[in-house]
């Protein structure tokens, strides 16, 4: 998969303005041949829901008679309340009723239309873990059964499409931590919040600090902090590149996002508003990289979802994250109306949750749950959640406890590499390990669902 | 291009070889290079060429290391350097000169250099005394210091890993800078009995804040008079949903609300120490008979009608000490009065729960508790950076991070249990302050046994209070069993993912551990470990007596819900339904329970479904001396939504029914379904007793109820009202004295047998046991666990990462395990088999960690050094550490948490990883820079560094540096790093060369900012 391990050295400058410095811009990342540049316009917001999401009550496949009261006592929500999606089978919580301004709107013309939301039901993958660390890590890594396969696919999506040398700040997750979706060999920026990203102290003290690369990649004449961690690494030792590329990454990214954050307070455009909360925070500062970043893709987590105990009906703990997610939806496609046509917006999750509520009043760990998919040139619908393709009873048609699968969630991410990125599908196999073998192997599994169609 | 053409090597191939070759002292010339890679990519091909006819004939590129670019060692740098490449790869021409196929120094001498080659391992081969001193304390502690470097090297590395071993061994009697630290983490609290004198939730008379009252109104025998008064319920407020008495019209309309009652105390004498607990928003002023003994938030006494307070949001009830004004006080009748304002008009909410409680001080010795979650974690980084016990720090940091427990999860747990007199056992802030001591006592275990046995370890944690409820073994019931706890067991705790166990091996440990729950126990009847765990209490001692005042049955009057009962003109309800006079002689009678659909109805609604979703009920009831009541508790088994009213004042309602404020109309819906098994609904009514009528006048109870839906199967309700007595000894789940502890309950215990691990050799056959002997079933697997072959791999693999190297891991054994170098994997083999001849004894496994005396071993190989990237703990507790910084413990953990890592409150029950290396993200590394520099420069008071006196006897840049450098990380910094450290303190700050003197007055500052700059070298991030 590394085409070429040589380093090359490109002498650049990036100047900024918000630091008042001249850097030097490191060549940090092994240069790859990139198979296929894309043109860079082409967006992805990826939204992580930690815990896994209980499908079931999140799109409700009220055409399933196993969805009652007697399996779910307490989180049965009753059709009178639910929102109708239209094909006669699937419903929606009642508090995601701000997404439905997507699903059934084009764009903000005020022509109700097919929409630009597809809702995927069961999606998942073959071999389903239940545990959260291995299903999170397997949705991120692309490679279930390889819990310990630490690197992201997106980040080799990143990484195989874009060049990371003229392009520093393609990707990054809105975290503190990097998320093993974005997490490999060549660091990708993680910040928190962007106008805390610089270093303390004057510019002058930040400059004389920062110091400069020196004048041949891992070469002893630079200075300062660039100067060390762009010069001599010791050999034969471990995590060497992981810490010093990671420093050099720090400075670049730096850089770009400070002379974003000097382009003054953001305020979201058409009246978008974001959810109160930190996750309303993130998605606002998502927005706001978009516009005034070079980033192509960005991820943000949303927490809780883990809903073993008193999980709620409609009102609740679950009701509660679901609305979060719809209002950031809304946030995001009103704010970003100047670029939705090249704008994905993609949920993850780790798996869905029991179809019968436990004696908790909550639910646990399953199978196959449900993708949010929207952007300019989604095909809006519900996809896996109609009376063809979900028999009454399917709820349980995974060891009479969970929704089993239709769809394997590479084939979902394939779909937006190819049809949305307009990356080359032979790419597929060094960006999903194993596509196109596991294609072939699961037929069913891998056809795309084409609401990118 | 030919075979031979581009040759890959490893740098691990290098590496060993290119020890073997040996050096002495590097100077810079004398840097190990490889010949002809010009470009220093590890490879040498065309480029290399082309790199070095660039260089000569342009000048635009350089060459970091020129002996390597000079490929027949001539000493020269010429184009046939370049034509010697090119005929090595394409026409089969001579190899260029030694140091070639293994890295190496220059073997002539010449007037070229190699100022980097990094690819290379440099520096000298055998490690200096100073540097395997310096390994130690970054493994076996949170790095090295001058005061530590100097007494190791003094007592000798074998006696020093003794002492680490036998911490009891070590004197900290003189170390007043860690007792210091310590005990101001800690608070003494005396036992003490509260009696609550007026309870929250009382009848209150309150009056809006529309104008200013008269000054008599806060005075004993002020008469409050309707309609300026009106009476209420505390809570009183808006918008925050802590509630009863909602003022609708209080936003944008006024600020304040002036409120009084009365409370009997029927001898002042007996008041020892008085409190004011209030849950407020967002300020008050209260008054005892009429004097002020609290104001909070406002100013003047007293605050106008219309002064604003400063913000504040009820999070829970705080506690006023106002003993000083206990002579007040008068035996008999007492008036409390209180104001209560907000921040503007346009505030969305405000809060006024008050509580008066009367305190005995209990003879008993004080109890230390841990001031807070915060301060805990403080204790881990005061411990780390000032105890002499090192190793036992890193232990008891390591312990508490694999048994891992969520004190948030806990504060949630004691926040919601109640008393059995119906009362929230606790407020907020005291469930905060013994969730921080439940997992106080856990990590203090955790510590204190950080080299006992294992098996002791994994026996405590499962019945540790805190894990008990964090992985839901309190929600393990016989007839539901709960995983989570038996699942993690296995994967976390014991054996390691994967490692020998299967999922009916998870479900079968799920039912043996049915019947473990928790409960408080006096102090004086805990138990000690192992007989906390070993013989559990069975029953806590909760004690009382019930005497039904209004039983289930006959006597009650319903209406159904198809319209409003009491409508006003404009048809909206009211609560003249629930009034004493009101006459309910057209209401239907019944007994209860009144509902359908679930089987526990005396009077079944048989039209109700699909037709009227509410129904209304009342009760006539007399009582002799309302006021005699101990407890006064309305209980109801519900579905799915109750509203409560006693002589027209509601009393409460559920939570399915508080999405709502006001009257509640017949056709509404509840917010959530409710189940008829869930938990009751139950209610102290003592601050209600006051409106009650003695007989023979008549009282009403009345009760609305509502389904969630019109087309839903069931609607129950079955309503009591109790007088309840405590009885004496009776612990109750608020006691504050009392201790939380295991307590097995074998009526919920899976009696069933057992079999686990089934055909393997280390089959566990449990036979069915009944009544206390239940618990048994647990911890006969929990004893076989601890010597299972899985966990002995397992743990010992997790030490040997932790002490060593992350060149083992759990699943590269197991799946790979030619991929975990040697020297690791018989180190590993070395540790099971102490851990085999001791039982699970984790002090024989570090004596063979860290044995000092096998020189072979993988501890003091080069693998291991400088091998661990450091986790944020250790780079906030090595960084303070290493400059003798002066830090009193807070800030650190916050710290700490935006490098990457908190203690004690993460989510999942992994642990946070001991590969250093997984937390390495941009962000990390900010946060970790931009601390190190406020240390550096003493910018903050927690935390902070005398620059002068640590570099005292020091003048010269060169010195400075290399000070430094052998105290931080001796052997790791090339020379060109050097060289950059010292042109930074010998520049000003806008970079003009300035040679650094000990009398200018920036030297400090200077050598201040070189500290930041060396803490935030890559060598510093490796130990």
């Amino acid at each position: 998969m590394i085409l070429n391990r040589r380093d090359f050295f490109k002498a650049g400058c990036v100047t900024s303005a918000a630091l008042g410095l001249n850097l030097f811009s490191p060549t940090i990342f092994k240069r790859r041949l990139i198979a296929q540049p894309g043109d860079g316009k082409k967006k992805m917001i990826f939204i992580f829901q930690r815990g896994g999401n209980d499908g079931v009550n999140t799109v409700i496949p009220r055409g399933d008679a196993q969805y009652n009261t007697s399996n779910r006592p307490t989180l049965f929500i009753p059709e009178a309340q639910s929102i109708d999606l239209g094909n006669g089978f699937a419903q929606l919580h009642p508090m995601m009723d701000p997404i439905m301004e997507i699903y059934n709107n084009s764009a903000l013309n005020g022509v109700d239309g097919p929409g630009n939301l597809a809702i995927l039901h069961r999606i998942g993958y073959s071999g389903q873990s239940q545990s959260h660390f291995d299903s999170q890590q397997y949705w991120e890594n692309g490679t279930p059964g390889q819990p310990y396969n630490g690197e992201g696919m997106i980040y080799r999506k990143v990484a195989e499409t874009i060049d990371l040398n003229e392009n520093r700040f393609a990707a990054a997750a809105i975290s503190g931590s990097q998320m093993v979706a974005l997490s490999g060999p060549e660091p990708i920026p993680a910040l928190r919040d962007p106008s805390k990203y610089t270093f303390r102290g004057s510019a002058s003290r930040v400059r004389k600090y920062l110091g400069r690369l020196p004048s041949t990649p891992r070469g002893g004449d630079g200075r300062g902090l660039l100067g060390l961690y762009g010069g001599p690494r010791e050999a034969g030792k471990p995590f060497r590149g992981k810490v010093y590329d990671t420093g050099l990454a720090l400075a670049d990214s730096m850089s770009i996002v400070q002379s974003a954050v000097q382009q003054g307070a953001y305020t979201p455009e058409n009246g978008a508003v974001y959810p109160g909360g930190s996750f309303g925070e993130k998605l606002e500062t998502v927005a706001m990289l978009m516009k005034r970043t070079p980033v192509q893709i960005l991820g943000v987590n949303i927490g809780g979802w883990d809903t073993h105990t008193r999980q709620g009906q409609i009102y609740g703990n679950h009701g509660n994250l679901l609305q979060n997610v719809a209002e950031g939806y809304r946030a995001l496609y009103r704010d970003l109306q100047s670029m939705w046509d090249e704008l994905v917006i993609v949920t993850m999750t780790e798996f869905g949750r029991t179809s019968k509520e436990n004696g908790s009043l909550g639910t646990d760990h399953a199978y196959a749950c449900v993708v949010f998919v929207a952007g300019g040139g989604v095909k809006g619908g519900v996809y896996n959640c109609d009376a063809t393709t979900w028999r009454s009873g399917d709820m349980f048609s995974e060891r009479d406890r969970y929704v089993r699968r239709r769809t394997d969630f590479r084939a979902v991410f394939a779909e937006i590499f190819t049809q949305h990125f307009g990356d080359d599908p032979a790419l597929l196999d060094s960006i999903i390990p194993g596509y196109s073998s596991l294609a072939r192997q699961r037929p069913s599994d891998y056809r795309y669902l084409n609401f990118l169609a | 291009m030919g075979k031979r053409s581009v040759i890959a090597w490893s740098g691990a191939l290098v590496l060993l070889l290119g020890v073997a070759q040996g050096s002495a002292a590097a100077q810079e010339t004398d840097l190990n290079f490889r010949r002809a890679d010009a470009n220093a990519d590890g490879i040498v091909d065309l480029s290399d060429g082309v790199r070095i006819l660039l260089a000569l004939f342009t000048g635009r590129v350089g060459i970091s290391c020129r002996d390597a670019a000079d490929t027949d060692d001539n000493g020269r740098l010429e184009v046939t350097d370049a034509t010697a490449i090119f005929e090595f790869l394409f026409r089969e021409g001579a190899a260029p000169t030694a140091p070639y196929r293994v890295c190496g120094a220059d073997p002539t001498p010449d007037d070229l250099g190699c100022e980097a080659f990094d690819l290379c391992p440099q520096g000298p081969s055998t490690p200096t005394a100073r540097e395997d001193v310096v390994h130690l304390l970054n493994r076996a502690g949170y790095g090295p210091n001058r005061d530590t470097i100097d007494y190791v090297e003094a007592i000798g590395i074998a006696e020093y890993i003794e002492e680490q071993l036998s911490p009891a061994s070590i004197d900290e009697s003189d170390n007043t800078v860690l007792r210091t630290r310590e005990n101001a983490l800690f608070t003494e609290r005396l036992p003490a009995k509260d009696t609550v004198l007026l309870p929250a939730g009382s009848v209150w008379h309150y009056r809006k804040g529309t104008s200013e009252p008269p000054a008599t109104w806060k005075n004993p025998g002020f008469v409050p008079t309707e309609p300026e008064w009106q009476i209420g319920v505390t809570g009183i407020g808006y918008g925050d949903g802590d509630d009863v008495t909602i003022l609708n019209d209080m936003r944008g309309n006024y600020l304040s609300v002036y409120m009084t009652t009365t409370f009997e105390v029927p001898d002042v004498s007996a008041v020892d120490r008085l409190v004011l607990r209030v849950n407020y928003d967002d300020g008050f002023a209260a008054y005892l008979n009429g004097t002020m003994i609290v104001r909070e938030g406002i100013s003047g006494n007293p605050p106008r009608y219309n002064q604003t307070a400063a913000s504040h949001d009820a999070t829970g009830a705080e506690d006023f000490d106002v003993t000083a004004r206990k002579s007040l006080l008068v035996d008999g009748t007492n008036t409390l009065a209180i104001q209560v304002h907000n921040r503007d008009l346009d505030s969305s909410d405000l809060s006024m729960i008050p509580e008066l409680v009367s305190r005995e001080i209990l003879p008993g010795d004080p109890v230390r508790v841990i001031k807070g979650i915060d301060e805990l974690q403080q204790l881990l980084h005061v411990r780390g950076i000032y105890s002499r016990k090192q190793l036992q720090a890193v232990l008891g940091e390591f312990w508490e991070n694999h048994f891992t427990t969520d004190y948030d999860k806990l504060v949630e747990y004691f926040g919601e249990l109640k008393n059995s007199d119906a009362n929230d056992a606790m407020g907020e802030a005291q469930a905060r302050a013994e969730a921080a001591q439940v997992e106080y006592l856990e990590y203090e275990f955790f510590y204190e046994n950080a080299l006992g046995n294992f098996g002791d370890l994994l026996l405590y944690s499962a019945t540790s209070p805190s894990m008990l409820v964090y992985l839901d073994n309190v929600l393990n019931f016989k007839r539901e069993p709960n995983e989570n706890y038996s699942r993690e067991a296995y994967e976390l705790f014991a054996f390691g993912v994967d490692n020998r166990y299967t999922q009916r091996d998870i479900e079968v440990l799920a039912r043996a551990f049915t019947g473990w729950f928790v409960c408080k126990v006096d102090p004086e009847n805990a138990l000690a470990f192992p007989d906390s765990a070993r013989n559990p209490p069975a029953t806590c001692g909760v004690q009382f007596r019930d005497t039904e005042i209004v039983g289930l049955g006959s006597g009650w009057k319903y209406f159904k819900g198809t319209r409003e009962p009491t409508p006003d003109a404009t048809g909206a309800p009211t609560t003249a339904w629930t009034q004493v006079d009101y006459d309910d002689s057209g209401w239907l009678n019944g007994a209860t329970g009144i509902g359908y659909g679930d089987g526990d109805d005396r009077t079944v609604l048989n039209d109700m479904r699909n037709n009227y979703v509410s129904v209304y009920l009342r009760r006539e009831f007399t009582l002799d001396d309302p006021m005699s009541v101990e407890n006064l508790i309305f209980t109801a088994i519900y579905d799915d939504g109750i509203v409560v009213y006693v002589n027209g004042q509601e009393i409460g309602r559920s939570e399915s029914m508080d999405d709502a404020d006001g009257q509640i109309p017949a056709y509404d819906f509840t917010s959530e379904a409710h189940e008829r098994d869930e938990d009751s609904f139950d209610k102290n009514l003592n601050g209600f007793r006051r409106l009650l009528n003695p007989a023979p006048a008549k009282n009403v109870l009345a009760i609305q109820v509502h389904n969630t839906n019109i087309g839903s199967s069931d609607l129950s309700i079955l309503p009591r009202l109790l007088d309840r007595e405590i009885l004496p000894g009776s612990v109750e789940n608020g006691d504050p004295n009392a201790v939380w502890t295991f307590r097995f309950e074998a009526s919920e215990h899976d009696t069933g047998s057992k079999v686990l691990h089934q055909g393997t050799p280390w089959q566990i056959s449990i036979p069915s046991r009944t009544g206390a002997a239940g618990v048994n079933d647990a911890i006969q697997v929990l004893d076989a666990m601890a010597n299972h072959p899985s966990t002995k791999e397992f743990i010992c693999i997790k030490l040997i990462q932790r002490f060593v190297s992350d060149q083992i891991t759990l699943n590269a054994f197991k799946h790979s395990p030619q991929s975990v170098p040697i020297e690791l994997r018989e180190l590993l083999a070395d540790s099971i088999d102490a851990w085999s001849d001791t039982g699970g004894s984790i002090d024989a496994v570090m004596r063979v960690i860290l044995d000092p005396q096998n020189r072979e071993s993988a501890f003091w190989s080069d693998l291991a050094r400088r091998s661990k990237v450091k986790t944020p703990i250790e780079v906030v507790n090595s960084s303070i550490r290493v400059l003798d910084g002066l830090a009193t413990g807070a800030d650190l953990p916050e710290i700490t948490d935006e490098i990457g890592m908190h203690f004690f409150t993460r989510d999942d029950p992994d642990g946070w990883s001991e590969n250093g290396a997984a937390f390495a993200s941009t962000n990390s590394f900010l946060e970790a820079f931009n601390f190190q520099h406020k240390l550096a420069t003493n910018a903050e008071a927690a935390y902070r560094f005398n620059a002068r006196q640590f570099v005292s006897g020091l003048s010269t840049a060169d010195d400075i540096v290399d000070d430094l450098i052998s105290i931080m990380f001796p052997g790791a910094v090339p020379e060109a790093n050097r060289q950059i450290l010292i042109d930074y303190v010998s520049t000003s700050t806008s970079g003009t060369p300035l040679p650094l003197s000990s009398t200018r007055s920036d030297f400090t500052s200077r050598v201040e900012e070189l500290v930041a700059l060396m803490l935030s070298m890559p060598q510093w991030r490796f130990q």
